[in-house]
C-alpha cells in the first residue's frame, strides 16, 4: 500500500450535552439529525398527546409527524423569548391533534384550506404557549387539577384534550355557551393560582358569569 | 356565535379561555388572531391562560409511537431538504444561506438539476410522504442529485434508527458526520462517480462511501467504536474475486465519527468497500473483523 495515502480527518469529539434550544437551531439549519433527536426526546409526549385528543393510533401516527415537520419547517419562526421548546412543539401537536379531529368530523366544517395534510403551513404553529410546562412536573399539575370542581374539570378537559367547540361542549354538557366560557376560565385561572403562577387581573377578569 | 368582522379588546379577552384551549370554530380563533396582531394591548390575559393550558399538557402519559414514525419523518424531512419546502435547503427560493462546506461550491459547476426546483405548490403528489430509495430512483428524470440526497438520508435513517446515536450529548460528532456526508455528496454528484452505503452486521455502524472517476475514495462513518493502541481501522476495496486492496488506516476518537480521504485503484461500480479492525496499522490482507461494507453503485443509477 505504497502509493496510498489516507488522510484521516479525526473530529475530536467531546460529548457536550445539548439544549432544545441548539437542536431547534439544528432544524433550522436542516440538519436532519438534530430532528432525529428532538424527536427522540419528546415523541412519547407527543405521540401520548396525540392519542389523547385523537382516539386513533394511527390518526396520531400522522398527527406527530406533521407537528414534528411543522417544526421543521418552521424552527426559523420559533421566538425564544415566548416560552421552551418544549411546549412549543407540544403546542403544536396539541393544535394539529385538534385541527385532525375536527377534519375526522366534517358536521361543522368549512371548506379547507389550500395546505395539504402535510404541508403545515404558518397557521399551525401555537399562538400561545408557556415556559411554564418545563418546570412542572405532571404531579403537581394532576393534585390542581384533581382540585378543580368537577364541572370545571369536565369543562376544560373536553375544551382542551376533547377536540370540541365550545358549542359542542355546550352541548353535551347540556350548559349555555358563556357557562362554557367562564368555567374554562375559572378552572384555568385556578390552576395557574394552585401551581404558584401569578394571576392578573385581567385573567381573572369577567369571570363573574353563569359561575354556577 | 356570529362573528364580528373586528373584535373588540373585551370580546377577545372574553374569547380568550376558548382560544388558548383550542375550541373556538375556526372563524372565531382567525377574528382572534387578527385582533391580536392589529391590537396595541399586549393582552397579558392570553399568556397567563395559554400557560394554564399547556400545563395540561403534563398530565398526558406518554405512549412510545411505532419505530415507523420516526423512519416516515426522517424520510418525509429529507424530502423537504431535496424538494425545497425547508428554509434551508439548497433550492428553497429564500436566500437562505446553506450550511455547506466551502468546496461545496466548487462542485456547483454543474447545473442544479430540474428536479431541485421548489415545488411546494404541487403536493398532490404525496410530496413529503415516506420516500424510499426505490421510489426516489424510480421518478429520477436526470435527478442524480435528487438521488444522492434521498440517499444520505436514508445513510442518516439506518444509522439513527440502530443506534439511537448518543446525540443528545453529541450533536457535534452528528454534525461532522453530515458534514461529511455533505462533501462526500459534492464528489458524488460529479461524472462517473461510485456510491456505497456502508453498514455494520448490527447496523450500529454507517456511513457512505464515494470513488470518483480518478479513484479519489471519501469515506464518511459513524457509529465507529473508538481505537485503543495501536488499533487501526483499515479501509479495503475488492474489486470481483480479487484480493482486497488496502486504501489506508485510521483511528477514531470517541465521538465514532470519521470522514478519510483515499485514493482506490478502481473506480467501477460493483466493487466492495470494507473497513475492517485492525490490531496495527499497514495491513496488507485482512485480518481483523468487518465492521461495515458496502458495494459500490453508479450514482447516477
Amino acid at each position: 500500500m505504497t502509493e496510498v495515502r489516507l488522510d484521516p480527518e479525526v473530529v475530536p469529539g467531546a460529548p457536550v450535552p445539548v439544549s432544545d434550544e441548539e437542536l431547534l437551531a439544528g432544524l433550522a439549519a436542516g440538519r436532519l439529525e438534530a430532528l432525529d433527536a428532538l424527536y427522540e426526546r419528546y415523541k412519547t409526549m407527543a405521540y401520548g398527546i396525540a392519542r389523547r385528543i385523537t382516539g386513533d393510533d394511527t390518526l396520531a401516527e400522522d398527527v406527530v409527524q406533521e407537528a414534528f415537520l411543522g417544526a421543521w419547517r418552521g424552527a426559523d419562526r420559533y421566538v425564544a423569548g415566548r416560552g421552551s421548546v418544549k411546549t412549543w412543539l407540544l403546542s403544536i401537536v396539541h393544535h394539529r391533534s385538534i385541527d385532525a379531529v375536527r377534519r375526522r368530523r366534517p358536521v361543522t366544517e368549512l371548506p379547507e384550506e389550500a395546505e395539504g395534510a402535510l404541508t403545515p403551513g404558518p397557521l399551525a404553529l401555537p399562538d400561545v404557549w408557556g415556559e411554564v410546562s418545563g418546570r412542572l412536573d405532571a404531579g403537581a399539575v394532576q393534585l390542581a387539577l384533581a382540585a378543580l370542581p368537577v364541572a370545571q374539570r369536565e369543562a376544560v378537559d373536553l375544551a382542551y384534550f376533547g377536540g370540541l367547540s365550545q358549542s359542542e361542549i355546550a352541548e353535551r354538557t347540556g350548559v349555555p355557551l358563556g357557562t362554557v366560557k367562564s368555567r374554562v376560565r375559572l378552572a384555568l385561572v385556578t390552576l395557574r393560582r394552585e401551581l404558584g403562577m401569578s394571576v392578573s387581573a385581567f385573567a381573572d377578569g369577567d369571570a363573574g358569569e353563569g359561575t354556577t | 356565535m356570529t362573528v364580528p368582522h373586528t373584535l373588540r379588546c373585551d370580546e377577545t379577552r372574553d374569547l380568550a379561555p376558548l382560544f388558548v384551549t383550542g375550541s373556538l370554530e375556526p372563524a372565531e380563533a382567525a377574528a382572534v388572531r387578527e385582533h391580536l396582531a392589529g391590537c396595541g394591548d399586549a393582552h397579558p390575559e392570553m399568556l397567563e391562560l395559554g400557560e394554564a393550558a399547556t400545563a395540561l399538557l403534563e398530565t398526558v402519559v406518554p405512549v412510545e409511537p411505532p419505530a415507523r414514525l420516526k423512519a416516515g419523518l426522517l424520510a418525509a424531512a429529507a424530502a423537504d431538504l431535496e424538494q425545497g419546502r425547508h428554509p434551508a435547503s439548497p433550492a428553497h427560493a429564500s436566500t437562505a444561506p446553506v450550511p455547506r462546506a466551502p468546496a461545496a461550491s466548487a462542485a456547483r459547476e454543474d447545473p442544479l438539476p430540474a428536479a431541485l426546483t421548489p415545488v411546494a405548490g404541487a403536493s398532490g403528489d404525496g410530496g413529503g410522504s415516506v420516500t424510499g430509495l426505490d421510489a426516489a430512483r424510480g421518478r429520477r428524470g436526470g435527478s442524480r442529485l435528487a438521488w444522492l440526497v434521498t440517499v444520505a438520508a436514508a445513510v442518516g435513517a439506518i444509522a439513527l434508527g440502530a443506534i439511537n446515536l448518543s446525540l443528545r450529548q453529541d450533536l457535534a460528532a452528528a454534525q461532522a458526520y453530515q458534514d461529511g456526508v455533505n462533501q462526500a455528496l459534492d464528489l458524488a454528484a460529479k461524472p462517473g462517480s461510485v456510491t456505497a452505503l456502508l453498514v455494520g452486521e448490527d447496523d450500529s455502524v454507517s456511513g457512505f462511501g464515494v470513488v470518483g472517476s480518478d479513484g479519489s475514495v471519501r469515506l464518511t462513518m459513524k457509529g465507529l467504536a473508538p481505537t485503543t493502541g495501536t488499533q487501526v481501522y483499515t479501509a479495503w476495496a475488492i474489486e470481483g474475486d480479487a484480493a482486497p486492496v488496502a486504501l489506508g488506516d485510521f483511528s477514531v476518537g470517541p465521538d465514532g465519527v470519521v470522514t478519510a480521504i483515499a485514493q482506490s485503484p478502481t473506480s467501477a461500480p460493483g466493487a466492495v468497500l470494507a473497513l475492517t479492525l485492525e490490531p496495527a496499522p499497514g495491513a496488507t490482507a485482512p485480518a481483523g473483523p468487518v465492521v461495515a461494507a458496502g458495494t459500490t453503485r453508479d450514482a447516477a443509477g
